[in-house]
């Protein structure tokens, strides 16, 4: 193994203090020198590579977005890096030395890229964007220890809970019982819920289910002792062929559902949270310009931090519900702390 | 401890999410779950508008109703309907069917009430009005009823008068599943059976249901009122068969195609002779395409087509006997009237073809329009003098604008204009304004004008019976007698009615509400049978027909009550008060119909339902009309009648169900309804009905 020549203060900072984390843990020899293969890439740490799961859709719009973020004088914070982004080719096989050299950090876009990126080794350390939660926890788990999480991060799709609940109480005040409706995805989320739930104030009724066809009727039953449905993001509950009999069902006991995105709200939610490719990418552009120079060490996974909320105003009235504007929701969910989960 | 054979089960599920790949879920979830667009679901046009935003009042009976009430077929629902009355088998007149009528003009057909399922028009063009006990529609598969209790031409299209039924029947995707279902009692039997089912991109339902009527059941043979009275001959068996089927053909397109048949047998006569016992073929059918394209969640286009077809067979030659009488001292034999000597059959077809789209402008606007186009065809020998079909035709145009200047106020402006070929051009228009007191009260005012078109039978009716002189014959002598029954003169006008309506709601949560509303409605031209002389007809003066003669006002106050207490308990309470005044007209005489008693002074009706344990559920009924003489029906005392209905819920095998009994009329009133001879008893039936 070869350490490449260091160049300039900002490389020597790096070696020195590899060096004396070496000298310090000599324990973990096997890690310093995986570390210091990583240092050595880094002294150009100028490059974000940027790994799609398709050139198409909403990775272009994340790749777009992240550039222009990275490119805006007006994002930068002061004495911030500038950042140039390079993509890679798709494909599982790893990129080549050439594509890889002076890359700092990969961003991987959604699930697929993820997964290929999961296979890499001896890559720089990978910030996962456009990814659901539970998918990115997967990952970790299947990859067992050989994946720390600041050398593979993330920032999830999925709105912080205290979010979602907050939102439950500024669309609907007064209702209290909160119905959720889990499955296999969703299940694992329980233990976090019950004292989200609790601290404001709510209370939560709530079924698992496993399969398609227990949905309706666990849901009616929900339904029927509840005042508002909590859609948490399931790959059983709540997919594109459910959606359909699962609004029809809220809709006819008249109770409304909060998605968690944008088109369950067009379908007939009455209200979500969500965050665009364009706001994760922004969140994405401040966190890689915030990186310490060098070896980049990236934070634990991210809940979003930008984000929009939807109503459906057809539904809302159909309920007979009086609800703020949007961007007032918006702005009040901002300014609410986001409990940690 | 679980019971034996569900332990396999349950390793099998554990043994499979330990396999892997063997994921107990189709896809894992991705970005697209988050990312992508979904198809709209709950569009515009399938939300209902919220009670208080309502241009006028309305009734919604939901499923829960259905079932508590105890209905043994539809038209028993609109009993708890405030100012509706409703008696059951009238069939001294051609269609056999209910009477459901609201403020007034109650006569055999309803002709004067839009009656829609899933939006089609179910108005009989030969008659008017629905033929209630031969719609292939099953209690089971309403999802719920919303009447509205005003004219609503501008939302409803032509005939939206006194009021509008506007059916609303279960989404396919939602009674996945079989069910079936028994009853059986006094009333008669029923099975029905219904299987929903999907295709990767439909749902479907289908329903068939057998049905042996015993219509009324208590013997009526006796006087009433001075009059004789006859046991009604009024059994019916009949056959429905429904399919629904809702298609995603993409994203934004949904398709939904509906067919339905309705066929069997009726009795029918009461008078030998005149009106002899005998059976009638009855059937009906439809089928309805709509294509609805979901451009935004705001923002629909439909395009529906409907076909309706209604028809009833019969005969009555060999039943009719030669009448014998004398005439200035010499005995005359007259043989069987032609047509009335031979099978008669009346058809009725009804194609309509509408358009609508419905957006947004804005936060504070909201509009729907489109137009419409159909065409009505009508046979029948017997009433409009040969077997040739006549038609109607009718064009329109309708549009409403919900627009919210302030916060608290709503404003409803529309209009229909329809061009059809018995009247020409009509515009119904109507405003409606509804002020949020607080958010939990409202006041709605209202002004509105809507139309009801003469039907054919009334237009172009045409009924002329040739008797056979038997006896005497010779030369000079003539051998036949023309008697004309029904001549319709082609020259009337709609019947117009001038809507006010005030309202108040107060919302008392929990789905509760009190609604209070007083209306001044007057209708003018009335469309009224007289009798005339035409057609060198053998007694002169005698010929039925139709004018436009009569001016009625209309006062009516309404109250209904809906109130949920706890989760268990829910009440309905509705009551009106209706008063109808005849007005000066240029007519001579008094009116042939006593317009003010053909709606109850006053009516109540209560419906309480009760979960006594979490298997148990009962439920009281209570309906209480005045006197009432209804157009070519009796005049009638008051009736009051409750209803019982116990129900035990229970699971099976995997699926649920409930056994009821229901005891209609329990205090054995003999409630006469319409006429005379319809007494209505205590009826008991027995029901099970099982969904898996």
């Amino acid at each position: 193994m070869t350490i490449a020549p260091p160049t300039g203060n900002l490389a020597r900072t790096v070696f020195s203090r590899l060096l004396r984390r070496a000298l310090s843990a000599s324990l973990a020899l096997l890690l310093c020198l995986g570390l210091a293969f990583h240092a050595g890439r880094a002294v150009a740490v100028e490059t974000v590579a940027l790994l799609l799961s398709e050139h198409s859709g909403h990775y272009i719009e994340f790749s777009d977005a992240l550039s222009a973020a990275l490119n805006d004088p007006a994002l930068a914070p002061a004495g911030g890096k500038t950042l140039r982004v390079v993509e890679l080719p798709p494909g599982s096989e790893r990129p080549d030395e050439a594509r890889l050299a002076g890359v700092g950090a990969i961003v991987a876009v959604g699930a697929k890229a993820m997964r290929i990126a999961a296979a890499w080794e001896g890559v720089p350390p990978v910030l996962n964007v456009l990814v659901p939660r539970t998918s990115y926890e997967k990952i970790l788990a299947e990859g067992g220890r050989t994946r720390r999480r600041a050398q593979f991060s993330a920032i999830y799709l999925d709105q912080p809970l205290s979010r979602q609940l907050n939102l439950i109480r500024q669309v609907l005040p007064g209702k209290r019982r909160v119905a959720a409706l889990l499955g296999p995805d969703s299940a694992p989320l329980l233990p976090r819920l019950r004292p989200a739930i609790a601290r404001l104030g709510l209370e939560i009724v709530s079924e698992e289910v496993g399969s398609e066809p227990e949905i309706i009727p666990a849901l009616s039953r929900l339904l029927s002792v509840s005042d508002v449905m909590l859609a948490l993001p399931d790959s059983v509950v709540f997919t594109r062929d459910t959606a359909r009999s699962v609004l029809l069902t809220t809709y006819r006991y008249q109770k409304p559902l909060i998605g968690f995105s944008q088109g369950y709200v067009n379908a007939g939610a009455l209200a979500a949270t969500y965050s665009t490719p364009a706001q994760i990418a922004r969140q994405a552009a401040e966190l890689l310009r915030a990186l310490p120079p060098g070896r980049a060490a990236l934070p634990a996974p991210l809940s979003p931090a930008y984000f929009s909320v939807a109503v459906n105003r057809s539904v809302a009235r159909a309920l007979a519900l009086d609800i703020p504007s949007e961007a007032a929701l918006q702005a009040a969910l901002a300014n609410l702390p986001e409990v940690e989960q | 401890m679980p019971p034996r054979p569900f332990l396999p089960y349950t390793l099998l599920i554990a043994g499979g999410a330990l396999l892997p790949g063997a994921a107990a879920h189709a896809g894992a979830l991705s970005e697209s779950d988050f990312l992508s667009d979904l198809p709209v679901v709950l569009s515009a046009t399938r939300l209902r508008q919220p009670l208080s935003e309502t241009p006028a009042a309305m009734t919604v009976i939901d499923r829960e109703m259905i079932r508590d009430s105890g209905a043994w077929d539809v038209a028993d629902l609109f009993r708890l309907v405030p100012g509706m009355y409703v008696a059951y088998n009238v069939d001294k007149e051609v269609v056999p069917g209910q009477v459901v009528s609201y403020h007034g003009m109650a006569d055999p057909y309803a002709k004067r009430m839009q009656i829609q399922i899933d939006g089609r028009s179910v108005y009989t063009p030969l008659f008017g009005g629905p033929v209630w006990s031969n719609i292939p529609l099953a209690l089971e598969d309403i999802e719920r009823v919303e009447v509205v209790r005003g004219p609503s031409a501008a939302t409803y299209g032509a005939n939206s008068f006194l009021g509008v039924i506007n059916i609303i029947t279960r989404e396919p995707g939602e009674v996945q599943g079989t069910m079936v279902s028994l009853a059986a009692g006094r009333p008669g039997r029923d099975a029905t059976l219904r299987h929903g089912g999907r295709t990767e991109r439909s749902d479907y339902r289908m329903t068939l249901q057998l049905r042996g009527d015993n219509g009324y059941t208590d013997d009526a043979d006796g006087r009433f009122a001075g009059n004789p009275t006859r046991t009604r001959s009024d059994n019916k068996r009949i056959g429905n068969l429904s399919l629904r089927s809702d298609w995603r053909l993409t994203d934004r397109d949904e398709l939904q195609f509906q067919f339905g048949y309705s066929g069997g047998m009726r009795e029918t006569g009461d008078v030998p002779n005149n009106n002899p016992r005998r059976e009638k073929e009855v059937g009906s059918q439809y089928e309805m395409l709509r294509w609805q394209r979901n451009l935004g969640p705001d923002e629909q286009f439909s395009l529906r087509f409907f076909h309706n077809r209604d028809r009833f067979d019969e005969n009555s030659g060999g039943l009719i006997q030669n009448e014998h009488f004398v005439y200035k001292g010499i005995p005359v034999t007259l043989g069987v009237p032609a047509p009335l000597d031979g099978p008669l059959s009346h058809v009725a077809e009804r194609y309509d073809l509408e358009a609508q789209h419905s957006l947004a402008l804005g936060e504070r606007v909201r509009m729907v329009w489109g137009g419409g186009l159909r065409h009505d065809a009508v046979s029948s020998l017997l009433y409009m003098g040969s077997s040739d079909f006549r038609s109607f035709r009718q064009q329109n145009l309708f549009g409403n604008i919900e627009w919210r200047p302030l916060q608290k106020l709503v404003l409803n402006i529309g209009a229909m204009v329809e061009n059809n070929s018995f009247v020409g051009t009509r515009t119904s228009p109507r405003l409606a304004a509804n002020y949020h007191l607080t958010p939990a009260q409202t006041v709605r005012a209202s002004v509105g004008r809507a139309y009801r078109n003469p039907v054919l039978f009334e237009q172009q009716g045409n009924s002329r019976w040739i008797y056979p002189v038997l006896s005497p014959v010779g030369p000079g002598l003539p051998t036949s007698l023309p008697l004309q029954y029904l001549r319709g003169q082609d020259n009337l006008q709609p019947e117009r009615i001038d809507s006010h309506e005030l309202g108040y709601l107060h919302e008392l949560g929990h789905g509760g509400a009190l609604d209070l509303k007083y209306s001044y409605d007057r209708v003018s031209d009335l469309i009224e049978a007289y009798f005339f002389d035409c057609c060198a007809t053998t007694i002169p003066g005698t010929v039925r027909t139709f004018g436009n003669r009569r001016d009625v006002a209309i006062r009516a106050f309404e109250a209904q009550w809906q109130q949920r207490f706890g989760e268990s308990t829910q009440v309905h309470f509705g009551w009106a008060s209706t008063r109808i005044d005849v007005l000066p007209s240029a007519q001579a005489g008094p009116p042939p119909n006593a317009y003010d008693q053909t709606a109850p002074r006053h009516s109540q009706n209560l419906l309480l339902a009760r979960q006594l344990t979490p298997l148990w559920r009962a439920s009281v009924g209570a309906y209480r009309a005045g006197p009432v003489k209804a157009i070519s029906g009796d005049s009638l005392p008051a009736t009051m009648r409750w209803d019982l209905r116990a129900a035990r819920q229970f699971r099976w095998h995997g699926g649920s169900g409930e056994l009821a009994l229901v005891v209609q009329n329990v205090a054995n009133t003999g409630n006469r309804e319409f006429y005379a001879d319809n007494v209505l008893g205590r009826r008991a039936y027995a029901s099970l009905r099982f969904e898996f």
